[in-house]
């Protein structure tokens, strides 16, 4: 077999396997997400402060990478 | 259809619109990729760059709610604009992709059936580079499940090649982890 058809072999491969699991997981598992989004959102009274929280993460994580990979 | 796939049909329909190129990361790409994470927003990296960085959150704002005063601003300076989703509330994080890695994810993005969708998400192998690059306590089960489903699947010579040029830039911590994650599977095997 050759390398090019060992990287053919393992991309239909890995298609397969995502879509295999998307069939079967993805739908129940969102309208899981969809349910304890509102619950969070509605009951929680941090729930501001955590996603203040987590866009800060997210902030330092995009300059850290700019600053790594861009020299700024 | 469920309040993230509304969001994120929302999010495509205004990409395609703008013709922005983007790829879906985060907790939502690794659903779309089968590893099933609890996630309450949606992360989305942009081609852009300095020079249209305020141009591009202008357009964004037409279309989403912004979460904090003077976005534009707070997008130049942080490069990341947190906006909410104006039918389902829910959050979405446009971060700018300024980096030839970023460049590089959502050149590679595959487009993937996602529940009545079809949506460009980050492939497997940017999602466990970002993962290497965070290295938070969360990134490394992240990375676990990931190699423990994905063994045998992933695009090795990407994955050395692009942690290879991060370990030039001292990250050689990335490339060792990855290592130590692909020994310890065939070890536990």
């Amino acid at each position: 077999m050759t390398d090019k058809e060992i990287y053919k072999a393992r991309a239909e491969g890995l298609t397969r396997v995502a879509e295999e699991r998307i069939k079967f997981t993805s739908k129940p598992f969102l309208e899981l997400l969809d349910i304890a989004f509102n619950i969070s959102k509605d009951n929680s009274p941090n729930y501001q402060e955590h996603r203040n929280r987590k866009i800060i993460e997210k902030i330092q994580y995009r300059k850290a990478l700019i600053k790594l990979l861009n020299n700024d | 259809m469920t309040s993230f796939e509304k969001a994120l049909r929302d999010i495509d329909s205004f990409c395609e619109k703008e013709d922005l190129k983007y790829a879906i990361i985060g907790g939502m790409a690794l659903i779309a990729h089968g590893i099933n994470k609890t996630t309450e927003d949606i992360d989305i990296t942009l081609m852009l760059n300095l020079e249209n960085i305020e141009e591009i959150g202008r357009k964004i704002l037409t279309d989403f709610e912004p979460i904090y005063s003077d976005p534009i601003s707070f997008f130049q300076t942080n490069f990341v604009l947190p906006v909410i989703h104006k039918e389902t509330n829910i959050g979405i994080d446009f971060a700018a992709g300024l980096t030839g890695f970023d460049v590089s994810v959502i050149n590679r993005r595959v487009r993937k059936k996602f529940c009545s969708l079809s949506l460009p998400f980050a492939s497997i192998e940017d999602i466990i580079i970002y993962k290497l690059f965070a290295a938070r306590d969360k990134d490394n089960v992240d990375l676990k499940d990931i190699t423990a489903e994905y063994k045998g699947l992933l695009n090795l010579r990407y994955l050395n090649n692009t942690l290879t040029d991060f370990a030039g830039l001292e990250r050689e911590d990335m490339l060792e982890n990855f290592a130590l994650l692909f020994k310890n599977k065939k070890t536990a095997d």
